[in-house]
């Protein structure tokens, strides 16, 4: 690798570990905070050369690949592969670049089997990508999971020359191609037909005899478990005898070794249980005691893939089996059970030590943000989310804190002008009157910490470390969808969904995203105004509030509601909003310091 | 002898009198009522007569009840939406300073307006056509258009509805007609809007067309069939009566003036053709409609098909055959698939063979449930050489923008029949001025294109893809160099400027605005496209502030160029 190669991961996992704010949590609160602005200006220092760093190096070279040697061609390539090394993907943006521009290169060269090679390497890289966007309903991500899935379908078609081919490693990532297509369709019949067609070809003695060298068994395995993960689809009743085949095969394929070991994984086990669960095998009754004891035995501090499942990703189906079951939640020992494992989860996540952080915890911690159950008797999501938010994104909790400030004082501006100004929300208009103005306040506290929350995806750490590409940026926009999509299940914050949702459409409907919200549809529209407000300003990054106004007023009915413009023409109100936007921020790193202190010292 | 009688119009005036006709007072007291044919007969006994004149008195009665019903429909029917216009403009006028308020009365109000808008033509129709004042064209048009648009005008109220809505037409042979499409069309929207509206949600309506030539005529026949709340035998028979509407409490809402059917029926008489309504409560209805048309059996020229491949994606059996029929018949070669997995297969293993396809229709419906923009957009960026087709029954100007930005270079409107078939597809040739197969580059013979690209091979590469479309390349190194040679050539000399970014001297930016800056008279005009390796979204963003109109990722996309290409 060249020296700008080698120094570009070093800064994105220097970043990566800075940017855990559970860092030397342990010291007193002055020494942590004093670590603490230092690591963010750090990271804002990375970001900074890192964004330098291809731009000087990167982008030129991609920009005469044409006359590039292989020697650089390789050093490409190299640098690639360190950046999306399967376990903690450090740039799969920088990835995805690297093997777009090598594709386009090979196409024009006609290069066949590098042609093959990179739209594997692509197709694995926007897989990753697209963690960002996970979470978000299928349909608003569809052209991002098409695009993954054509590349591997590019790939896959060459199978047809799969003889004449006759290099094993390109013939390996066709047969990866066909086999990743599934990870790329949401409809389970299609991903079972997919994972299908890659196990017919893999056991078939012809093709292993055409290229001995690949490794077979390890491919059958990938499969198998691949197809084992369509079990929930048992249960529909859609499937034809010959899928339901493959799904019980692949099942019991990938459970027998384990078995075999004498000591099964939870990984492994769960898996099983629940093809047994699905197919009818067992009850809920005993599938649900199965799965209490399979958390039970899971230590909270096991910081490994099992630990991930038992304490994790286990407890999350648990209560997505109770939400499909309510019945059983009237058994309040379930009800007890489902609080406890949640609360282990809690803990497992929040203690996950920095060194083991990988792909697997990410993708758990992915699982939580969408898959809770709220009920009576389990901790609220509001408060889980804060604390993985805090540990995970506390730049972004930090942002939060301040729009908060900003917004109480906006909302408060506004009640003095019109009492009845949030009456088109329903619970504010249902409040008694000498309480108003304390709901108005404690649900712009809310909005003001949430309306970012579909951020929580593409703001992980390591696409934090440099400017956003292009796809990236289009990926970032689906964040008011996301959060419109996760707050919307959750009692707590449904509420606040819309103010998600709306809080980057501008006033006028014509500038701004996404373009579907409808901000005369919204009852929470005047609280969604007011966000958008602190949200732009905030994104301004100044502390000084009078040089934001012309532009501010000159945005009047255009980006911003006039209705909430209008009270910034009172002097009281501009006061009061420059001294929020320039107050002390340390109370709301001291917040994040006690909390996560807690989980330490416990 | 028989009957005697006589024929007023609506003012009362005698049209006609048929001999043996006697004046009477029953006479002058029906002639009071309007439209009513009279008959006397001068041989009939007094008593008979008086018999006959009850029974004329009853039906004239029953005229002006039908009369009354049809006033009062009609001012509740225009009062509901002149409430909300009225109502509306108060409120916009109240919240004059709050822009989206406004325009949320202001799309209010243009809905009622439509919605009037309507109420009132279908009175001015029938007005129209009781005074004998409505005069039908005769023009040549296309069956597959008129379905298309029916289509496009009844889906959305079906889908509103969650009806299945099927169109079936098999076994057209004759597709270009003369006579009046726009009234033809109306005949047909009015039926089928019907049935969705009589249908309770999650119903079936299918409207069916077949053909039936006679010497020079051809007749059209449209069945219109829904599994609705049907209507009573009673109600069937006053059906094309004006002013009757289904008096039930499941569509208590539906609006209408009640005019449709006897419009309908008017119509239909006026082109010569035939309409009937078959109808059971609660077993649906069934409406049929027969009109006879001069028609005309020009094929367009498909010889250039002959031989052609044509690869068509498309997972609907029904269209899959007529595609293979047709394309059979035209001694073409069709690979039928059912997705773009199986497109890309086929691309590839043609690839292979050293073969191409001439073009690829990209069908209505996809196996795996894929948007067909989607594949478009996939094709496209994979096999940029390959022109696309789009085959769907969408409104083609709703999605015409993004269409032709995902490589879409032809559209052919569902249904679709021989000949409309033929003419999409050497639509899409025609525009490749290639021999078919050959690469799909625009023809920019006589155009100039400015290169500025300071990497060598770059350049060659760049120039070797432009020259595929005849336009003259003039080079430049730098942007300063670019600046100059832009300036020096006069305006209009270029009709594209492809800048490199990061070059020496002066970078793209600076080269942009400056060219943007020259006051030369195309300098606002003049395409400038960024050609940079340089993918973040902020440079992008600068690239635009620097007056570029759009970006092209390196090494050079050809997929990207193409598109730029095609809209000079």
């Amino acid at each position: 690798m060249l020296p700008y190669q080698e120094e570009y991961i070093r800064n994105v996992s220097e970043a990566v570990e800075l940017s855990d704010y559970a860092r030397d949590v342990q010291t007193s609160f002055e020494q942590w905070y004093e670590d603490r602005v230092r690591a963010n200006a750090r990271i804002a220092e990375l970001k900074q050369r890192n964004t330098q760093l291809l731009n000087e190096n990167l982008f030129p070279t991609l920009d005469a690949l044409h006359s590039a040697s292989q020697q650089t061609l390789d050093e490409l390539n190299a640098f690639a592969d360190a950046l999306l090394d399967w376990k903690i993907n450090l740039d799969p943006g920088v990835y995805v670049i690297i093997h777009d521009a090598l594709l386009s290169l090979y196409r024009v060269r006609h290069d066949r089997n590098a042609i093959i090679r990179e739209l594997y390497k692509l197709g694995m890289g926007l897989y990753y990508q697209r963690r960002a966007i996970m979470g978000i309903k299928f349909d608003t991500a569809r052209s991002f999971y098409f695009e993954n899935e054509m590349v591997f379908a590019e790939a896959a078609s060459y199978f047809r020359h799969f003889e004449e081919i006759g290099d094993e490693e390109t013939q390996g990532y066709i047969l990866r191609s066909i086999a990743n297509i599934a990870l790329c369709v949401r409809d389970h019949k299609r991903k079972i037909a997919a994972s299908g067609k890659a196990l017919q070809i893999i056991r078939d003695p012809h093709y292993r005899e055409i290229a001995p060298g690949l490794p077979w068994d390890r491919y059958l395995r990938s499969v198998h478990q691949q197809m084992s993960a369509n079990r929930s689809s048992l249960s529909r009743g859609n499937l034809t005898q010959e899928e339901l085949s493959l799904v019980l095969d692949s099942c019991y394929e990938v459970f027998k070794p384990e078995q075999l070991s004498g000591n099964p994984s939870v990984r492994w086990l769960w898996p099983y249980y629940e093809m047994e669960y699905n197919c009818g095998y067992v009850d809920i009754s005993t599938t649900l005691s199965r799965m209490e004891k399979l958390i039970e035995d899971t230590p909270w501090d096991q910081y490994d893939i099992s630990g991930l499942y038992g304490c994790g990703q286990l407890p999350l189906r648990y209560g997505e089996l109770l939400r499909q079951h309510p019945e059983f939640l009237e058994d309040h020992e379930r009800r007890v059970f489902l609080s406890h494992a949640y609360e282990k989860m809690e803990r497992h996540l929040m203690t996950y030590p920095r060194e083991k952080l990988s792909e697997t915890f990410y993708f758990t911690i992915s699982l939580v943000f969408t898959d809770y159950f709220e009920t009576d008797g389990v901790p609220p999501y509001r408060d889980l989310a804060l604390h993985l938010i805090m540990r995970l994104h506390g730049d972004l909790y930090i942002r939060a804190c301040r729009a908060k400030v900003l917004l109480q004082c906006l909302c408060k501006a506004l009640l003095r002008t019109d009492p009845a100004f949030f009456d088109d929300i329903p619970f504010i208009h249902q409040a008694a009157p000498e309480e108003k103005k304390s709901v108005v306040l404690d649900y712009a506290q809310d909005c003001a910490l949430f309306y970012d929350h579909g951020l929580r995806q593409t703001s992980l750490p390591q696409v934090r470390t440099r400017d956003l590409f292009q796809n990236e940026y289009r990926m970032y926009q689906l964040h008011p969808l996301a959060g419109r999509d996760t707050l919307s299940r959750y009692s707590s914050l449904c509420r606040c969904a819309d103010v998600a949702w709306g809080h980057h459409r501008a006033y006028n409907g014509i500038q701004g995203y996404p373009d579907d919200y409808e901000r005369t549809s919204s009852p929470y529209r005047q609280m969604t105004d007011a966000v958008a407000l602190v949200s732009w300003i905030i994104e301004r990054n100044t502390n000084d509030f009078s040089a934001l106004l012309p532009e501010i007023f000159a945005q009047e009915g255009k980006l911003f509601s006039p209705l909430v413009t209008a009270c910034l023409n009172d002097t009281r109100t501009l006061e009061e909003l420059q001294a929020a936007l320039t107050a002390d921020d340390t109370s709301y790193y001291r917040e994040i310091w006690e909390n996560l202190c807690q989980w330490y010292n416990e | 002898m028989g009957k005697a009688y006589a024929v007023i119009d609506t003012s009362g005036k005698i049209l006609y009198e048929s001999p043996g006709f006697v004046r009477s007072n029953a006479y002058e007291a029906a002639q009071m009522s309007q439209g009513t044919a009279l008959y006397i007969s001068g041989e009939d006994s007094l008593s008979q007569e008086n018999e006959r004149l009850k029974e004329q008195l009853k039906q004239a009665e029953a005229a002006n009840s039908a009369k009354e019903t049809f006033l009062s429909n009609m001012s509740h029917d225009i009062r509901t939406p002149m409430n909300a216009i009225v109502g509306m403009t108060t409120l916009a006028q109240k919240h004059i300073d709050e822009k989206v308020r406004v325009a949320d009365a202001l799309n209010k109000i243009e809905t009622a307006s439509s919605h009037l808008l309507s109420l009132i033509s279908d009175v001015l129709d029938t007005s129209r056509l009781n005074a004998g004042r409505m005069k039908l064209a005769s023009e040549r048009f296309s069956l597959s258009d008129l379905l298309h648009d029916i289509t496009i005008i009844v889906r959305p109220l079906a889908d509103q509805k969650h009806h299945a809505w099927q169109l079936i037409a098999n076994d057209i042979e004759v597709e270009s007609f003369y006579g009046d499409p726009l009234r033809l069309r109306q005949v047909i929207v009015n039926i089928v809007n019907n049935a969705i509206k009589y249908t309770e949600d999650g119903g079936r309506v299918t409207l069916q067309v077949s053909e039936k030539t006679d010497g020079n005529l051809c007749h059209l026949i449209f069945v219109c069939q829904d599994n609705g709340i049907g209507m009573s035998q009673e109600f069937v028979q006053r059906i094309f009566e004006p002013f009757e509407r289904v008096n039930n409490s499941t569509v208590s809402r539906i609006e209408g003036t009640g005019l449709g059917m006897s419009i309908v029926k008017k119509l239909v008489d006026a082109m010569g053709g035939e309409v009937s309504v078959e109808s059971a409560l609660g077993a649906g209805t069934t409406v049929t409609v027969s009109v006879p048309l001069v028609y005309e059996r020009l094929q367009p020229n498909a010889s250039r098909l002959r031989g052609s491949q044509i690869l068509i994606i498309e997972a609907d059996e029904k269209l899959r055959l007529l595609y293979e029929r047709y394309l059979k018949d035209l001694e073409a070669k069709p690979m039928l698939v059912a997705n773009a997995t199986e497109a890309l297969s086929a691309l590839t293993e043609a690839g292979y063979r050293g073969e191409t396809f001439a073009l690829a229709v990209i069908g209505q419906k996809q196996s795996d449930g894929s948007r067909a923009l989607d594949v478009a957009a996939y094709l496209h960026h994979a096999y940029p050489q390959l022109p696309l087709l789009l085959a769907n029954e969408e409104n083609w100007e709703r999605i015409e923008y993004e269409a032709n930005r995902c490589g879409v270079r032809g559209f052919l409107a569902l249904p679709f029949f021989r000949k409309s078939l033929i003419t999409g597809l050497i639509s899409v040739m025609d525009e490749n001025h290639e021999s078919l197969g050959g690469p799909a580059m625009p023809d920019l013979t006589g155009r100039h294109i400015l290169l500025v690209e300071d990497n060598l091979i770059n350049t060659e590469i760049a120039r070797e893809i432009l020259s595929m479309t005849n336009a003259e390349i003039d080079t430049a190194e730098n942007g300063q160099q670019a600046l100059d040679r832009y300036t020096a050539s006069g305006a209009g000399y270029y009709q594209l400027i492809l800048m490199d970014i990061q070059m020496p001297i002066m970078d793209g930016y600076t080269a942009a605005r400056a060219i943007r800056a020259s006051g030369q008279a195309d300098a606002l005009q003049i395409p400038i496209y960024a050609m940079t390796a340089n993918t973040f979204a902020e440079d992008i963003a600068r690239a635009a502030a620097a007056g570029m109109n759009g970006h092209i990722a390196k090494p050079i996309d050809i997929q990207a160029l193409m598109q730029v290409l095609r809209t000079l």
